[in-house]
């Protein structure tokens, strides 16, 4: 029974618990009655109670369950055999595995220890070290060791090379891979299986669980050999979700890990090596879809897809792969094992085949780097911002499209030397210079839709057209059409074949796959290389010019320009670069001189498309020079000169919306005329002129903190985005949507960071502070310094540097 | 007997009163617990957000017999749930105390060389120390305690188990937490 002292002190507490802080000293003294052994119980008990800490918070439950899953009747000591255990690393449905060091060698080693279960039967001890013989003398860089396989007692245990690293398990919940590091691990874990099934040993369960990857990058498959040891000792265990594994080891028993288990497997027949180059495509399938082929909730279910479905076709992110990708997935998930790819001798070499063919189209694609001013009315952005003192740099990112863009290049380049990479007709002559003409001003919806006009010709001298095209698809938001393009490509490869590319030719297109994939300084030094071998070549001197813009060597740039001025006054876009340089060079006699030059003779040419740009282009630097009403002008006349195009006609209404952001009424008309005008047009290149102009507009909002009309915008753009699939279009919102919760002072939606920074830089995961160290630099300093930094703080850890630092 | 009657009808016996019951009941949870700890473990269940209950609720539906069981059971059940992970975390911190202390090092039992770290340990030495006491004083917070920090049950959880109301258990246990930390400091 509780003490009386006990008794008051616990009621004493409670009533205290309820007096107001500075009242209760004096409410004890008298509570207390005078008893002071009472008083200070009561005291320290509320001293104890206020005391700031955690004691007790977290239940210790979950260790008790830990030590009871730990805990076997006859667990080994804290050594076994000459081996001294550090740490258990893991439990599975095959034992515990320890971390132990192995003094004789001096060297760590991974320490499987069989259970009792299994090491009760001598049968299967038998079968097991049979096995897991044959593995130990596979020696392959790619394969997980085994060095030894002993008994200590009654304890059976393996020890075997311990790999530091992260599973690929762990690797795929963070999100699908790309396509380049799915191949190269694939690729790898083939290796693996090769040299194994060379020495007869068959893995029987390759999943990502026994897929290690280094921080190296290095790529070992673990437990060769172990396979055999599983069996199933509970029924109850097919209708439960858990992929324990389980293997073949008697006819007509199923086991092992449902989702990777060849069909053969899941029959309960016999398998050989082709089951493991199953379970590989499975694994690669995974790793590009982020989904096994065959997911099911259930054991049961996950069996019955597998006999019976076809794999869900490849979905959405694999619609652009490579042709030969999915023949290979076809051919390793081929579930008659006869159909199957029959060796992994012959898959690794398919794997090498396919990441040789698709090496250009890795490259990464900055979401900064790029045409400085492709998108619509970016620049008057750009303008207003400069005007107000402060840059931010809006992202111009083309990625996806790039990369796809990179495979259609790639391949023509690869297997075609045509007699002239350029057309070869006058009127797609003509074409292809009016596209080359847009791309200088940035225009590429003209530009593709003058290169879409002859790139119907399925003659050899379409290579440039083709390349152009690629270069201009990777500019917009457009991955399907470049897929497209890159259909056409394969098609007129073959009748290419026969010519021999010129060698300025070959410069040129080797020239443009640099830049499309994002190597500006190798374009550059092409463009170089193409401009000294023929000086007078007025437009390779415009694309020596904008390779020098891209990287910002705007005097060079600005250099170049005059040159190709120089070398053909009639070249509207020359003088239209040159502009536009001087312009950012905010040298405005020498701007002014050259757009009224380039307005000249684009209306000579009658080349409206010129005009209109040229007018947006002047437009925005008045902006930014401060003259609104110059600025208007401009815009209007524009307006007024393009209203049967409503491509232009869209982009200078958002431009109009912009530039009176500050008079609603006005901005509003503007911008629901653009709306209108997009509505008019064909949907999706609409939806991407949309997406632009309302990221822009929120772009405003966000630099005046007018947040709840830059969250509309956003959103707004956001769901067009995402609607019509477009990757570009998505990362812009993204992005001003996360700048626009940092203004709000809300946690940046980190997943939504983390796929863009995923397209950014691929292959890791981004802790927080790397996400803010990332939005901080890149807000205040340029691109380059900004990408440093991030990759700096990376490699040290993360490390949070102020801008300006 | 089936497993789940037997089970059930030791829970009502131990609940009806008669000690000898308990006795053959631990045992029989003891070894459900752990092949659902072992299960959890490997489906990396056990992580910090772990939902606790959910682990002993399983066992507790494999074991017993809904049709035949009362809420006492399921309290009870809980009860020696909370009971069996203390005394096995008892164990393994003396264990790892007698390997911090040189004595019978090489006995020692493998999984606790991870599963309790050395200041836990003397942590939870000295904590089942002051709750053999509480309990001497207070058997219902000892209880709670038990409950809580060992089964992992929430607040209204262990009002649940011992059908008392929770705002009474959340005094309780504040009370205990206080003195326990008075006793640990």
């Amino acid at each position: 029974m509780k003490s009386e002292l006990w008794q008051r002190a616990e009621t004493l507490f409670h009533q205290a618990l309820e007096t107001n802080d500075d009242e209760r000293e004096a409410w004890l003294q008298i509570a207390s009655q005078g008893d002071s052994e009472l008083l200070r119980e009561v005291e320290v008990l509320l001293r104890s109670y206020r005391a700031p800490d955690s004691f007790m918070e977290e239940s210790v439950f979950s260790e008790g369950l830990q030590a009871l899953a730990a805990d076997d009747a006859d667990a080994p000591s804290g050594k076994l055999g000459r081996y001294e255990i550090i740490k258990r690393i893991g439990i599975g449905g095959m034992g515990e595995v320890f971390l132990a060091h192995d003094p004789e060698l001096n060297r760590q080693v991974a320490l499987k220890l069989l259970p009792a279960l299994v090491t009760d039967d001598p049968q299967r001890v038998r079968r097991f070290r049979q096995e897991a013989h044959a593995a130990s003398t596979i020696s392959h860089p790619n394969v997980a060791h085994i060095y030894e396989i002993g008994v200590e007692g009654n304890q059976h245990f393996t020890s075997m090379e311990y790999v530091e690293g992260r599973t690929l398990r762990e690797l795929l919940n963070q999100g699908p891979l790309t396509v380049h590091e799915s191949l190269k691990i694939a690729l790898e874990v083939g290796r693996a299986l090769e040299s194994a099934h060379a020495s007869g040993v068959i893995h029987r369960d390759i999943k990502p669980e026994n897929i290690m990857i280094r921080p190296d990058g290095y790529v070992k498959v673990l437990d060769f050999g172990l396979a055999k040891l599983h069996r199933m000792d509970d029924t109850d265990d097919l209708h439960s979700t858990q992929t324990t594994t389980l293997v073949l080891t008697e006819p007509g028993l199923i086991m092992g890990s449902p989702s990777y288990m060849s069909p053969e497997q899941a029959r309960g027949f016999d398998v050989d090596a082709r089951a493991d180059i199953w379970s590989l495509g499975v694994v690669l399938y995974e790793m590009l879809c982020g989904v096994t082929p065959f997911p099911a909730s259930t054991r049961i279910d996950a069996i019955a897809a597998l006999l019976r479905d076809e794999p869900t076709p490849i979905s959405v992110p694999l619609r652009h792969a490579h042709p030969s990708l999915r023949k290979l997935l076809k051919r390793m998930l081929a579930k008659d094992k006869d159909q199957r790819s029959r060796t992994s001798a012959e898959v690794v070499a398919d794997l090498q085949n396919l990441i040789r063919d698709m090496q250009v189209s890795i490259k990464r694609k900055s979401l900064f780097h790029g045409p400085r001013l492709a998108f619509l009315n970016h620049s008057v952005l750009e303008a207003y911002r400069s005007s107000e003192g402060t840059i931010i740099r809006t992202p111009l990112p083309f990625f996806i499209a790039t990369i796809i863009a990179g495979i259609a290049l790639t391949w023509a380049v690869k297997s075609f030397p045509p007699h002239s990479a350029l057309p070869s007709h006058p009127e797609s002559e003509q074409q292809y210079r009016r596209g080359v003409e847009a791309i200088f001003r940035d225009d590429f919806y003209s530009a593709a839709h003058h290169f879409n006009a002859v790139s119907g010709d399925l003659h050899a001298g379409s290579v440039m057209t083709h390349a152009r095209l690629a270069e201009v698809w990777a500019e917009l938001d457009y991955s399907d059409q470049a897929n497209y393009e890159l259909l056409t490509l394969t098609n007129i490869v073959p009748l290419a074949k026969s010519f021999n590319l010129p060698e300025v030719d070959a410069l040129y297109v080797d020239a443009v796959k640099a830049t499309v994939s994002g190597d500006y300084r190798d374009a550059m030094t092409l463009y170089r290389n193409i401009v000294q071998k023929d000086v007078t070549n007025a437009v390779a001197w415009m694309d020596l010019g904008r390779s020098y813009e891209r990287l910002r060597w705007w005097d060079y740039a600005a250099d170049s320009y005059r040159q190709a001025c120089a070398k053909d006054p009639s070249l509207a876009s020359a003088f239209f670069r040159l502009g536009v340089v001087e312009a950012a060079r905010k040298n405005e006699p020498e701007a002014n001189t050259a757009f009224e030059r380039a307005f000249q003779l684009y209306r000579v040419a009658n080349d409206e498309e010129g005009a209109l740009e040229l007018l947006n282009r002047r437009s925005v630097f008045a902006y930014q020079l401060g003259r609104k009403d110059e600025a208007h002008r401009f815009e209007e006349e524009a307006v007024r000169l393009g209203h049967f195009n409503a491509y232009q006609s869209v982009k200078h209404n958002f431009a109009l919306a912009a530039i009176f952001h500050k008079e609603v009424q006005v901005a509003k008309g503007f911008e629901s005329e653009a709306r209108k005008l997009a509505a008019s047009i064909s949907l999706r290149g609409a939806d991407q002129l949309l997406v632009n102009g309302l990221v822009e507009i929120a772009w405003l909002y966000i630099r005046e903190n007018d947040l709840i009309n830059a969250q509309q915008y956003v959103l707004e753009a956001l769901h067009i985005a995402q609607r019509s699939g477009l990757r570009i279009g998505r990362a812009k919102a993204l992005y001003a949507r996360a700048q626009l919760y940092l203004h709000k002072g809300l946690p940046v939606a980190d997943d939504e960071f983390k796929e863009m920074l995923r397209i950014e830089f691929p292959d890791r995961v981004f802790p927080k502070q790397v996400i803010a160290l990332w939005l901080t630099t890149i807000i205040d300093v340029d691109y380059e310094t900004a990408i440093n930094r991030f990759r700096e703080a990376r490699t040290n850890g993360i490390v949070i540097v102020s801008p300006d630092n | 007997m089936p497993q789940n009657l037997e089970i059930t009808e030791l829970l009502r016996r131990w609940a009806a009163g008669e000690k000898a019951a308990l006795d053959e009941l631990v045992p029989l949870v003891e070894r459900e617990l752990r092949k659902i700890a072992r299960r959890a473990l490997r489906e990396e269940r056990l992580g910090p957000t772990l939902q606790t209950t959910e682990l002993v609720n399983e066992a507790y539906l494999r074991l017993v017999d809904q049709t035949r069981s009362q809420w006492q059971n399921r309290a009870h059940f809980f009860a020696i749930a909370a009971q069996i992970v203390r005394r096995v975390l008892l164990d393994h911190a003396r264990n790892r105390n007698r390997a911090k202390r040189g004595a019978g090092a090489n006995h020692l039992s493998l999984s606790s060389v991870t599963v309790v770290s050395p200041q836990k340990s003397q942590e939870l030495i000295a904590l089942d120390e002051a709750l053999i006491r509480l309990a001497e004083v207070d058997p219902l917070k000892s209880q709670i305690v038990e409950l809580r920090y060992f089964g992992g049950l929430s607040l209204e959880e262990t009002a649940e188990v011992l059908n008392v109301a929770p705002v009474t258990i959340s005094r309780h246990w504040h009370l205990a937490k206080a003195w326990l930390k008075h006793e640990l400091g």
